[in-house]
Formats: structure tokens, sequence, C-alpha cells
């Protein structure tokens, strides 16, 4: 499978402060997440990858070339920065032409082409007429995440895209992100809503302390941790019933009660054992279940368990 | 009891007045213009200053003394000069208002002028401490949701900007008095520089209160930390490059400098023209030397254009006073 | 659930071109012009086009004007007020007619006095003071001795202190100014030492410095960067940028001082404003170039140049030696000398032209070229830049 982003003992340092520290990893072409807490090396790595910090050390290639001072390879990649900053004083239109004739589009396709982005992000066209600086959160939200869209990249960096989006929001620019990449768009994107990314993206990067604690896909990462016991959330109408029954089977490992929510949670000791027996248990226990939720194949639960 | 109430209680302790709250306004900008390294250095450059006019007045009152060593010194250079510090030093212990009382007051009239433009460029780097950072994060809505009203934050940040040239411009000229005639061999010399003072407070006190009010005019222009220095500057600048040109067409257009405008309210408050005319008068030598100096420049020490300087201000106050009002008001 | 619309993909037209060097100057024209002239700032801008040329508007006066024009010795009317005041505190009654004779007297001799005072060209300093005091004693004594035939003993020996401050009081005034300007030269010291030598390049500096800082500080300079544009040739694009709207508006103003020359019938403005505008064009470049430069060294860029212009300008550029020719004020001073009526009023050292020429070109291609080789290698991030 081709590679799109190759690091290679890829450190980088501000003064004495370590950012990302002697990290390797490729990311192939699909929809990729980058998490970490803060101050974990995201926004450094990124800003690496779109060519505007150097390596302090090691390198770094995206399509096969260095990032840095390089316009063919920036031609390919589009990125939208994290933070609310924009020019306050430009309208929408003229930012995106001016960025899209930077970018090589033509003087006569530019407008076009803008509209077209913008009506693509969802910014209502009501707004068009108002400048930058008097948009809201998201609606600047969107217009930058055009303006990584304008030239048509084939790699778009997206640093908490998510961010100031309400929850309707969200669910635009991850249908958007998605159709991007059925398109053929390859998505690097980092945030913090990990519950979004767990829904979009096929493979993670996880960083803490500016090294990368595991990369691939959700599935490898988890089957990679070992004596991770299973954990389920079980909604039922007798719980207790429930619990005292697996118990007494001996196939926990612990579990937590909330009665009054109907709910439990339950850690298994041999997770393949369990399933096998576990039609039956509940049979014999009489409880009636409404749902069952595995809480350990969870991004969240991963990336708690890998940063602790 | 071993188990205390840790819920959410009013304060039932001491509350500070009105004043210790307009202190905490002031304490806090003031802490926060020093966080500067270069206002910092501009401080101990103006204390610098103040040292070296207290050596100066030191030398000075050394040459009053017969036998001391400066005056030992200085006689030794040559014959002539032996003859010319005898005379003129056993004159000058004849005649101390003069000696001391016309000399210090020229002396702090100068440092006073010349020394003004260190603090216009403290109050410039102070500028954004003031109100302009309070316009950008919108701290003045903080402010107003506690027990301190508009004026009271005003008045705060004018203490601010009066305490940043106490540091850089009353401090030094006081301290200078002080040690200069502390160092003086005679206790009288506290009496007789009395009136260059009381000239000095008088001038320092007024100008300072007016560069205060008109810095926190401009320092709610704009939000933007580099926008108001930079208006600052550029109204001194122009205001001092205008002169020449406005002196020879439209007079009144002097006065659209602050810094014109403070320089005659000094020469109006050190009555320059006078102590000049009284040196010219009685001291031997020096009053030739003062004959050399050119009519335009009497002129004007001579008289100063007080009348259109107050009314500069004052223009100049009116609107920065319009702009606090426009500008400060929570959102 | 409503699917966006789709776009067209420029991968499959092969629109993947790099952006030529002209469209890339059109995207960063069009940012450039389109935030620094909006309707909010409309206002102000107009006003700090208008301030200038009003003012050499007021301080030139017009040639009617010119021919009325008297020496000023002061207000008779003030004069008799003060005193009538002088003789109520020394209680000394004054009658209606003698106040009306009084002042008939000081308004005739005050006016004559105004109306026959000549400047005279090509009279030195010294001479004028001289005939002007000789001119003011004459008005002097000749009020007293008019006075003195309508005034009493006690009115008249007050008057002659009164008479006496005011003398003093206009001599001292009138002296202020001991070689007094033509009509038009206000006018050229507007234009050349205010507006040419401190307005213009403060401008170009404060617009061309913060080119690269304000953009990191409002954190919006990784939108250029990562455009498919070198970063030599982002910088290069923006001042280029940047210095077409200085001209544009520079442009502007000089036109609106020159119609404010032409209102007030300055003559000889019609070869003058060729070269204004000739000289104009090179100097906008090399201060905006020197701006850019100190922008890119330090964040205080405006405190930088007042330095260079303290140092380089004021001091190496005045002092004859072989350095001086860093000085981008000589070089303008030479070109501006080309004017008969500038060479006339300021006598200038004077260079050669095409070293000045020379010099006005080298100069933005040096500034620009260590600013485009400091962008190009050093990164600038926000975070750093928020700390300085």
């Amino acid at each position: 499978m081709t590679v799109l982003i190759r690091a290679q003992e890829l450190s980088r340092w501000y003064g004495i402060v370590m950012g990302l520290n002697n990290v390797t990893f490729q990311i192939e072409p699909g929809l990729t997440g980058l998490v970490g807490p803060n101050g974990a090396g995201k926004s450094t790595l990124i800003q690496i990858i779109t060519g505007q910090l150097k390596p302090s050390s090691g390198q770094l290639t995206v399509f096969g070339l260095a990032p840095w001072n390089n316009p063919p390879l920036l031609r390919r990649i589009g990125y939208c920065p994290e933070g609310e900053a924009v020019p306050k004083e430009l309208r929408p239109l003229e930012w995106l032409e001016g960025l899209g004739l930077m970018s090589g589009l033509r003087a006569d396709e530019v407008k076009g082409r803008a509209e077209a982005i913008l009506d693509k992000v969802k910014l209502p066209r009501e707004h068009w007429g108002k400048r930058l600086g008097q948009y809201s959160k998201g609606m600047k939200q969107r217009v930058k995440l055009g303006q990584g869209l304008l030239h048509d990249p084939e790699l778009l960096v997206l640093d908490e895209p998510m961010n100031g989006l309400d929850p309707m929001g969200r669910q635009e620019v991850a249908q958007t992100l998605k159709e991007l990449s059925a398109g053929g768009v390859s998505i690097l994107i980092s945030s913090h809503i990990l519950a979004e990314l767990e829904a979009l993206c096929n493979n993670i990067l996880l960083l803490n302390w500016g090294r990368i604690l595991a990369s691939g896909s959700q599935k490898e990462i988890r089957s990679d941790i070992k004596n991770w016991p299973e954990e389920l959330e079980i909604e039922c109408d007798a719980p207790e019933k429930l619990a005292r029954h697996l118990f007494a089977a001996g196939v926990l490992a612990g579990f937590d009660l909330s009665p009054e929510e109907g709910l439990l949670r339950i850690r298994v000791k041999d997770a393949a054992s369990f399933y096998e027996q576990w039609t039956a248990l509940l049979l014999e226990s009489g409880a009636m279940v409404h749902a069952i939720r595995s809480r350990s194949r969870s991004l969240q639960n991963i990336y708690d368990k890998v940063t602790t | 009891m071993p188990l205390h109430d840790a819920h959410y209680q009013h304060w039932g302790g001491a509350h500070t007045g009105i004043w210790g709250r307009r202190w905490v306004i002031a304490q806090n900008g003031l802490s926060a213009c020093l966080r500067s390294k270069l206002l910092r250095y501009v401080v101990l450059v103006s204390w610098v200053g103040g040292l070296l006019m207290a050596a100066f007045l030191f030398f000075l009152g050394q040459l009053l003394v017969p036998d001391s060593n400066m005056t030992r010194w200085v006689m030794q250079i040559s014959p002539d000069i032996r003859a010319f510090v005898r005379m003129f030093t056993s004159w000058l212990q004849d005649h101390p208002e003069v000696s001391v009382g016309t000399t210090q007051n020229v002396l702090f009239y100068y440092y006073g002028v010349y020394s003004m433009p260190l603090s216009i460029i403290a109050l410039g780097m102070a500028l954004p401490a003031l109100i302009t950072r309070d316009l950008a994060s919108n701290a003045i809505l903080i402010y107003s949701s506690k027990a301190v009203t508009r004026g009271d934050y005003l008045l705060g940040k004018f203490c601010t900007a009066f305490g940043v040239m106490t540091l850089t411009w009353l401090g030094p000229l006081c301290g200078a008095w002080f040690v200069g005639n502390l160092l003086a061999p005679d206790w009288t010399f506290f009496w007789h520089a009395r009136i260059a003072l009381i000239h000095v407070l008088i001038f320092g006190l007024s100008s300072m209160a007016v560069l205060s009010l008109l810095a926190l005019g401009v320092s709610a222009v704009s939000s933007r930390e580099k926008s108001t220095p930079a208006l600052w500057f550029t109204w001194w600048v122009l205001g001092l490059a205008i002169q020449p040109i406005a002196l020879h067409t439209l007079q009144w257009l002097r006065h659209l400098s602050f810094g014109y405008n403070l320089k005659q309210i000094a020469l109006a408050v050190f009555h320059l023209g006078r102590e000049l005319q009284t040196a010219q008068d009685s001291i031997p030598i020096l009053g030739q030397l003062l004959r050399q100096v050119p009519p335009a420049t009497r002129a004007a020490l001579d008289h100063p254009l007080l009348g259109g300087a107050v009314m500069g201000l004052a223009v100049m106050l009116l609107t920065a006073a319009l702009i606090v009002n426009k500008r400060v008001v929570p959102e | 659930m409503n699917e966006s619309p789709p776009i067209s993909s420029f991968r499959a037209t092969g629109t993947h071109a790099r952006p030529g060097l002209a469209g890339a100057f059109r995207g960063l024209w069009l940012l450039t012009w389109r935030s620094q002239l909006t309707l909010r700032q409309l206002p102000v801008r107009l006003a700090t086009l208008l301030v200038l040329p009003l003012l050499v508007y007021m301080t030139v006066r017009s040639t009617d004007k010119w021919a009325l024009r008297r020496v000023d010795l002061g207000k008779s009317s003030e004069e008799l007020i003060n005193f009538l005041q002088r003789l109520k505190r020394e209680r000394i009654p004054a009658t209606v007619q003698t106040s009306k004779a009084l002042g008939d007297i000081l308004d005739h001799e005050t006016q004559q006095s105004e109306l026959t005072w000549q400047e005279w060209t090509s009279e030195s300093p010294e001479a004028r003071l001289q005939r002007l005091k000789d001119h003011v004693a004459n008005w002097d004594s000749r009020i007293l001795s008019r006075a003195k035939a309508v005034l009493d003993d006690r009115e008249f020996a007050e008057f002659q202190v009164v008479q006496q401050r005011h003398r003093d009081h206009v001599l001292l005034k009138l002296t202020e100014v001991s070689v007094p300007w033509s009509r038009t030269e206000p006018f050229y010291h507007w234009l050349i030492n205010f507006y040419f030598f401190l307005i213009l390049p403060l401008t170009c500096v404060r617009g061309c410095g913060p080119l690269i800082r304000d953009e990191l500080q409002a954190d919006t300079l990784g939108f250029l960067i990562t455009r498919p544009v070198s970063r030599a040739r982002l910088l290069m694009l923006k001042y280029a940028s940047q210095v077409a709207w200085l001209e544009i508006l520079l442009l502007l103003e000089t036109l609106l001082l020159f119609a404010a020359g032409a209102a007030r019938e300055v003559p000889a403005l019609g070869t003058l404003l060729p070269l204004v505008l000739g000289v104009q064009m090179l100097a906008v470049p090399a201060w905006s170039a020197l701006g850019l430069f100190l922008g890119q060294v330090t964040t205080r860029y405006m405190a930088a140049a007042l330095l260079y212009g303290a140092i380089v300008e004021m001091g190496i550029g005045r002092i004859p030696t072989n350095i001086n020719i860093l000085s981008i004020v000589r070089h303008l001073q030479t070109l501006l000398s080309q004017n008969a009526a500038v060479y006339a009023l300021y006598a200038w050292p004077s260079g050669k032209v095409a070293t000045a020429v020379g010099a006005l070109l080298v100069a933005p291609v040096i500034f620009l070229g260590i600013a485009t080789l400091l962008f190009s290698v050093i990164e600038y991030h926000h975070a750093a830049e928020m700390q300085k």
C-alpha cells in the first residue's frame, strides 16, 4: 500500500522543550485521526506536515517529498488550522478568491469555485456579505475549512476542525469529510472530540508527550493491548439479579451496579469464553436485557488506557 | 468541631473601602507596566539622570566653599583661573539667593523640561497597560461587574499613569533636589533652594496630571496594543516637526504639540526670563555670556505663550475626555 | 440527511499547475487592498489624506492677502483698555473725550506704522532687526508725543508705563522670527520637510514593517505559507502589493498637496509635480524595503527605523564621507534639487543624478533580498511571537 506520510526518527524541539520526540510512523491514504492531550505534539506534527516548521532532526516526507518551502507539494495539501483567527476585514468570498488565485486557480474560475466551496461547507448565503470578523465561531470554522478545499487537494490536514461547531454542524462537517474521503481525498484530522473521530476515522495515531503511543486501526490497537479485560455495559430490568448470576458463574473480573439507571457494568476475565456462554447465562438469569455496549472498544477507552 | 462547612459562603470579613479598590487597580496597572523590560530601563536611566544632577549640584556647592578639595583642584589649573575662582566664589557667598536659588531654579527648569521626553517615552510604553488591553480583552466588563464604578476605574488608571511618571520624572527631580542639597556645604541651601522645589512640584504635578489624562484618552482610542503607542509617538513627533513651520506661518499651530504647551507652562512657572535677567544683572562674567543669547530666544523665554498653551491643552483634554467617555463602556 | 453539493475536481481537469507570478500577485493584491480599503476605515483615511493639504491651504497666503500684509503692532484697543484700567486702579478719573482722543491716536499711528513697513529682499537679518527696532521706536515716539497733547501729567505718566510695556511686548514678538519666510515658502516646507522627509518614510515603514509580523500575531500567516508559493516569492509579492497600495495612497496625497498649492497660487508647480512624483515613485519602494527588513529583524521596527534615521540619515548622511552614499535622504535631496525653486531654498550639496537613481534602485533590492533570505530560512511561530 502507498504511504502518504512517512516520518523517520522525527524530532522537533523548541529550546529545551521537546515538541516531538524521535517519532517514527507511516500514514496511509484514507481518514486518519490524530489523538492526544494538550501539549502532545499534534499541532507541531501538523505544522511540519504542512511545511510551516522544519524538523529539528530526522525526516518527514509527504508524497515522498519534504514539505518545507515546497510549492509543488503544497499544491497537493490543504490545511485548516486550529484557532479562530481569520482576516477580520475581509468578506468570505474576497478571502477565498485571493487565496484561490494564490493557489493557482484561474481568474475566470476562482469566483465560481469560491461560491461552490462556501455552499459545500454550508455557509448560509445570507452571511456572505458580512465581514469575517462578524462571524460566529462555527461560521469561521466553515470558511476555514472551505479555504483548505479551494484548490482540490489530495491530502487535507485539519487541526481541530470541529471546534466551535454545534452537534448539527459537526455532523455536517463529518459528512463532508466522508464524501471527500470517498472521492479519493486523504484526510488527517486532529480532534479532542473522540466520539466523532471514532465514527469517522479508519486509522488513528495516538500521541502523548511528543511520542507516538499507538498507530493503526482501533481494532489493531486494542488487540495489541495485553491483559485488558473486556468491559461491557448492560442495560436491563434487574441488574442485581444478572450480576449475582454472572458472578456465581465465575466469568466476572469485576462489576459496577447502577440500579436506579438500570445499568450493570461488567469486566470479564476471558472475553472469548464469556461470549460462548453469554446467551446461555442470560437465559438462565431470567433478566430482560435492553442494550449491551462495549466500553472497551471505544476510542475514549483506548485513549485513556494508552495515555495512563 | 472537626468538620467545617465547605459550601459556598458569603464573605463575612472586613471589606476594603473604595480607595483600597482604586489602589488595587492602580497598583495592578503599575505592575503590568513595569513588567516591560524596556520601561524598567527607562526608569533606570531617569534615576541615573537624577543622580548626575545631584552630583552636579554637589559640585556647584563645593565651589562655594573656599577651602574645599574641589575649589583647590580647580584653582590648580592656572593662576588666571585661581584669581577668577577666588573672586567668583566670594561673590557667590555674599549672594546666596542668586548663587543657590536662581542657579537651582534655572538648572531645574532645564532638567525638568529636557527630561520630559523620557517620561513621554515611558508613558507611550505604558499605554497598552492603561485602557487598550482592557478594551481588547473585555476586562472593562469584568470591572463593571465588581464594586467599582467607571469613575473609580478611570481614577485607578489615571494613578497608574501618574505613578509611571513619578518613577521617571518627578521622583528623579525631587530626589536630585533633596540629595543635591543634602550634599551641600550648608543646611541653608535647603532654604535658599525652596523656590526651585516649589516650582518643580507645581510644574511637575500639573504636567503629570495633564499627560496622564491625555494618555488615558490615547489609550482608549483603539483596542490594538500596537496602535495606541504608535499614535502617541506619532502625535509627539509630528508636534515637534510642525514647530518651525508654525513659527513662520500660523503661530497657533504650535499649540497642537503637547510638549510645546507644557514647555510654555514651565517657562511661566519657573519665571525663566526673569531668572535669567537676574543672573545677567547680578552674576559677573555670566551676565556678559547671557547678553549674547539671540533676541528671538530671549523673547521666547521672557514671554511664554501661557494663554495659548492652556487653551491648547484644554482642547486636547476635552477631546481625550470625549474619547474615554465613548470607548470605556461595558458592552 | 442533506448531502452537500458536489464540486468539480480540479484533478480531473489537470489544474494542478503552480500559480504563476501574475496569479499569485493578483491574489495577494486582492487581499491587500480589500483589507485596507473598507467603509469603516474610510472616514479616517479621508481625514488623514486631507489634513496636510488643509494645513498648506491655511498657512500659504494668497497673493492678495500677501500684498495686504502688515507688521503686527498689536491691538490698540487692548492697549487703551489696559490704560483705562490702570487709571481706575490709581483712582485717576478719565473723561470720555480723553479716551476717544487717545483711542484715535493709537488706532491711527498703529495703522500707519503697520502699513508703512516694507520687507526688503537680500537684507541681512541684523540689518532687518535694527530697521525694525527703529521703526517701532519711531511709532512709539509719535504716539507719546501726540498723547502728551491730550493727556494731563498724571495720565501721561501712567500712559508712558503702559505704552512702554506694550512696545516691549510688540518688539519681542516681532523679533521672535529673525528671517521671515516668503509667501510660498511654507508650501515647500510642508511638501519637502514635513511630507517627503517625515510623513512619507514613516508611512512606508509603518506599512511594510509589519507585513509578516501582523499576520503572525493575528495567527493568519499559516493560510498564506501553506499556499503553493515559495516563501521567497510570497514575501516579495506581498511587498510588491503593499508598495503598490502605498504608491496609490501617497500619489493621492501628493496630488492633494499640489492642489492646495495651486489654490494658493504657488508658481511653477507644473515643473515641480512630475519631479516630485518621479522621486516619490523611487522613494516609496526604498523606504518600504527598509521597513520590511527591519520588521523581519525586530518586533520594534518603528523604534529601529527612528534609530536608523538618527544614525544613518541625520548622522552619516550629513557628513561628507564616502559612506554617506548609505543615506536615502541624501539621494532624494540630489534628485529634488533638480528643481530650481527647491535648490534655491535648500541649497543641498549636489550629487550625481545617476548615482542617486542607482542607489535608490539598489537599496530596495538589498533590503528586500536580506528580508527574503531571512524569511526563507527562519520559521515564524505564532506562540513565540506572542511571547515577545
